[in-house]
């Protein structure tokens, strides 16, 4: 186990210093997220002023689901930076490599990018979660531990998409960018899933658990969800990482590898 | 060490015709048997050749022993393991390289890959520092450390992989084209190494390569590949010496050549080149002698040089006879 | 003109040599459009915007259409052929560099076009939803105009990016700015007049505002002759950006060096 963090520690110190090596890059890299970060919050200001209510929720709530989405947005593309490098490591040849290492291969294909740069943007992003979340009335402690449950489990989900995306690129190096097709799903539900109408709502909370994983952590917070709900939506992560893993060991028997 | 019994890889890739719409909707898939039914053993501090035509098998056959792809049929143990299950112990004791494909971090210094190699294949300290500067002083690198990998040179990069792959000494070591596209020296430089190397550790060592003049220097064995079927394993010596039944001559001459002379040789249906001053023949040995004694009696010359058949036209000639039966 | 025509077809094909990538590229527009359909539908149960119900709805639509016509381009191709070498090939062939950009650029758009089109239609058959429909043929032919202008404008804009590729290798980062805020400033994602009177203003001076949200309001909402002085924002930009990516080309090209494998 001591192995396997310090590997981790020097992959992540060796693609800090990769990432410190394009300097310009980094800084503009940056500056849009933070920009984007800022358009998107203000979007939402603006509207908000104009309308009471987004999908029955006022201001404040409405706030919480945008900043959950960010939170694990961030949180995500901060751990899993490395999979957006993945398709070319494929058509490269460097998967073989990474094959024959004598260590988990995802200590490198997923964990092995960790992006400091996005730690960066998180801490305004929880400052101000925080403040938000003070605002919210009749909270109990009760509510903040199911939110951090449901945010890891929203994790967990998170990096089942991130093995499929994976797989994918095992599979068939053909998709350029799979990866984009998960963030764009997870921005559906920035604003919660009551904007659906059925059963597009039901599909993207429990087929495709983009619901579970980003809107069900703040509307625990929001005291919106029972127990039948929590039980489930653990349930629904386990099953959807199960079976991401089991597609990632198939994607490996299928694997045929370049220039042969 | 290495056991491998009936193993069969098929390769599954999708036909592109030009035609749009039947490429969408009816798509057909075309296999490939990339590997029929091969068996072979290999024993400790064997140094074996791969040859082969491309698209014969050698780099499937590599990767299946070293567990990237998975087999289609058959058995296969290397040191005990199923490669496929990459088990980290066996994986510590595996190496693979494969000519022109990097691992190294690109934008830094070698140390800093090096520093990652030696955690994951858990080097002591001792060792690490031993091997490393053995390494380094075998392939006079030392100057070359701080810089960043993009900076070097092929030849020098090869060197530094070579290096990475060595530097936890392990068991047996996969050579993919290890000198594909270098300069001359580097590489003799690393064909001299793995020589080296191999008598000083004991290593396996299996090596594919189309420069068959390495295989030549390295070898004492080679496996044949063509078309996904072995049709030779033992020693080259051997192959060249049954399968080649003929010298090359390469006179330099003084004078002309005199007309008795060339008709002695269009007697005997003997094949020739003139490039004057540069006279070759292309003989079969038996006649050998008599060539010879016409060349003493009837030429001047003022170099005389008898060559064995280019080890590639050899192999050539037996992958086609092989192919017709 | 023949050798533009094979160009133009090995173009259109490579669009659907690679099914899945393909059926994935329009799957993301088809959830981006269902994510604002839905967004704004929501939205407006309570709403104080001066848009129907029905404008909004034709809005999204519209701008995932004009995103199509206007925005959709393959110039982020150049910078790789510029840092690669490859277009030096290209440069010393008898055929027009220009000419094959441009081409290349019709069919993306004509591709984009035909299929944004599927995907609007399959969301109305769908959704059924109730949208406005513009009667006035002045309003029309003015928006066609600004749509050319807008096709023009972000022509050279793109061009501009692409050409920092001979200054620099960071090609990524630049088209990566230009399009956060573009997402924002274009319309895209909320129409730019709900923001406060200044604001509003001062982006009309940009370029921004005309390349998908002005387009769209002329859709929207009838035009009167202010529409003169917007002609000429844009067609002084046009200028600019011409100006601009011609001379970058030109400088660019002469100092041309790139660095060996």
């Amino acid at each position: 186990m001591k192995k396997l963090i310090k590997i981790f520690f020097l992959l992540t110190k060796t693609s800090i210093q990769s990432m410190l090596t394009h300097q310009i890059g980094v800084i503009t890299f940056l500056l849009g997220k933070i920009l984007r970060f800022i358009f998107y919050f203000s979007f939402l200001f603006f509207l908000l002023e104009k309308t009471k209510f987004l999908a029955g929720y006022n201001f404040n709530q409405a706030i919480i689901f945008f900043l959950t989405f960010n939170l694990i947005d961030i949180i995500s593309q901060m751990v899993f930076r490395e999979v957006y490098r993945f398709r070319q490591q494929v058509i490269s040849g460097s998967l073989d490599y990474y094959l024959t290492k004598p260590y988990p291969i995802f200590l490198k294909i997923l964990f092995g990018g960790f992006d400091v740069l996005d730690l960066i943007t998180l801490i305004p992003v929880l400052i101000l979660t925080a403040y938000f979340v003070f605002q919210i009335p009749n909270l109990l402690l009760i509510n903040i531990f199911l939110f951090f449950f449901l945010f890891i489990n929203g994790l967990l989900i998170s990096t089942g998409f991130h093995i499929l995306v994976l797989s994918s690129a095992v599979l068939t190096s053909e998709v350029d960018h799979s990866i984009m097709i998960f963030r764009d799903l997870s921005r559906m539900g920035a604003i919660s899933m009551d904007i659906y109408k059925e059963p597009l709502r039901s599909i993207l909370t429990f087929v495709i658990p983009i619901g579970i994983m980003i809107t069900y952590p703040a509307k625990a917070l929001l005291n919106l969800l029972n127990l039948q709900s929590i039980f489930i939506s653990f349930l629904i992560s386990f099953f959807f990482l199960f079976f991401s893993l089991k597609l990632w060991n198939l994607a490996l028997k299928k694997y045929q590898s370049v220039g042969n | 060490m290495i056991k491998v019994k009936n193993l069969t890889k098929i390769y599954k890739t999708p036909i592109r015709k030009t035609n749009l719409l039947a490429d969408i909707f009816f798509r057909q898939y075309k296999e490939k048997t990339a590997l029929d039914n091969i068996s072979f053993e290999i024993n400790t501090n064997e140094l074996i050749g791969f040859i082969g035509p491309n698209g014969a098998g050698k780099t499937t056959t590599m990767k299946i022993l070293s567990g990237i792809l998975y087999p289609t049929f058959g058995e296969i143990n290397v040191l005990g393991y199923f490669p496929f299950d990459k088990k980290p112990e066996f994986l510590k004791k595996i190496s693979f390289i494969s000519g022109q494909k990097n691992q190294l971090f690109w934008e830094l210094p070698v140390t800093e890959s090096f520093k990652l190699t030696k955690e994951i294949y858990q080097v002591n300290d001792s060792d690490y520092k031993k091997s490393l500067s053995n390494l380094i002083d075998l392939f006079n690198v030392n100057k070359l450390l701080k810089q960043p990998v993009k900076t070097l040179s092929l030849g020098q990069r090869m060197k530094m992989e070579l290096i990475n792959a060595l530097l936890y000494n392990p068991q047996i070591l996969f050579l993919d084209e290890p000198t594909i596209g270098l300069d001359i020296f580097s590489q003799s430089a690393i064909i001299n190494f793995i020589k080296k190397y191999q008598k000083n550790f004991k290593s396996t060592i299996i090596l594919t390569s189309h420069y068959l003049q390495d295989v030549k220097k390295l070898a004492q064995r080679i496996i044949l590949i063509n078309q996904g079927k072995i049709i030779y394993d033992g020693s080259l010596k051997k192959l060249t010496d049954k399968h080649s039944n003929k010298k090359i001559i390469k006179i330099i001459l003084d004078c002309e050549i005199p007309k008795n002379f060339l008709e002695k040789i269009n007697q005997q249906k003997i094949s020739y080149k003139n490039n004057p001053p540069l006279l070759e023949i292309i003989i079969e040995k038996n006649k050998l002698s008599f060539l010879i004694k016409e060349v003493i009696n009837k030429l001047s010359f003022q170099d005389l040089t008898i060559e064995d058949e280019p080890i590639e036209e050899i192999i050539k000639n037996f992958i086609n006879n092989q192919s017709k039966n | 003109m023949k050798k533009y025509f094979l160009y133009f077809k090995i173009c259109l094909y490579q669009y659907f040599i690679y099914r899945i990538n393909f059926i994935f590229w329009r799957l993301r527009n088809f959830l981006n459009i269902i994510f604002l359909y839905f967004l704004w539908t929501s939205i407006n149960k309570t709403n104080s915007f001066s848009y129907t119900q029905d404008q909004l709805v034709s809005y999204i639509f519209l701008i995932n259409l004009l995103y199509a016509i206007i925005l959709s381009t393959r110039t982020e191709e150049i910078p790789q052929l510029i840092i690669s070498g490859e277009i030096m090939n290209i440069i010393t062939k008898p055929i027009s560099f220009f000419k094959l950009i441009i081409t290349k650029e019709i069919v993306d758009k004509l591709v984009n076009i035909f299929f944004s089109l599927i995907e609007i239609s399959l969301l109305i058959f769908i959704f059924q939803p109730n949208f406005y429909f513009q009667k006035n043929i002045f309003s029309l032919i003015i928006m066609i105009i600004f749509i050319f202008l807008a096709i023009i404008l972000s022509f050279f804009i793109d061009l501009i990016i692409s050409f920092l590729a001979f200054w620099s290798t960071e090609t990524w980062a630049p088209r990566f700015i230009f399009y956060i805020v573009l997402s924002i400033l274009s319309g895209s994602i909320f129409p730019l007049d709900i923001l406060p009177s200044t604001i509003y203003q001062l982006l009309l001076l940009t370029p921004f505002p005309y390349f998908v949200y002005f387009p769209a309001k002329l859709f929207l909402t009838p035009t009167n002759y202010s529409i003169i002085s917007h002609l000429f924002i844009v067609l002084i930009w046009i200028l600019i950006t011409f100006f601009l990516s011609f001379i970058m080309w030109k400088r660019g090209i002469k100092n041309y060096s790139f660095y060996g494998r």
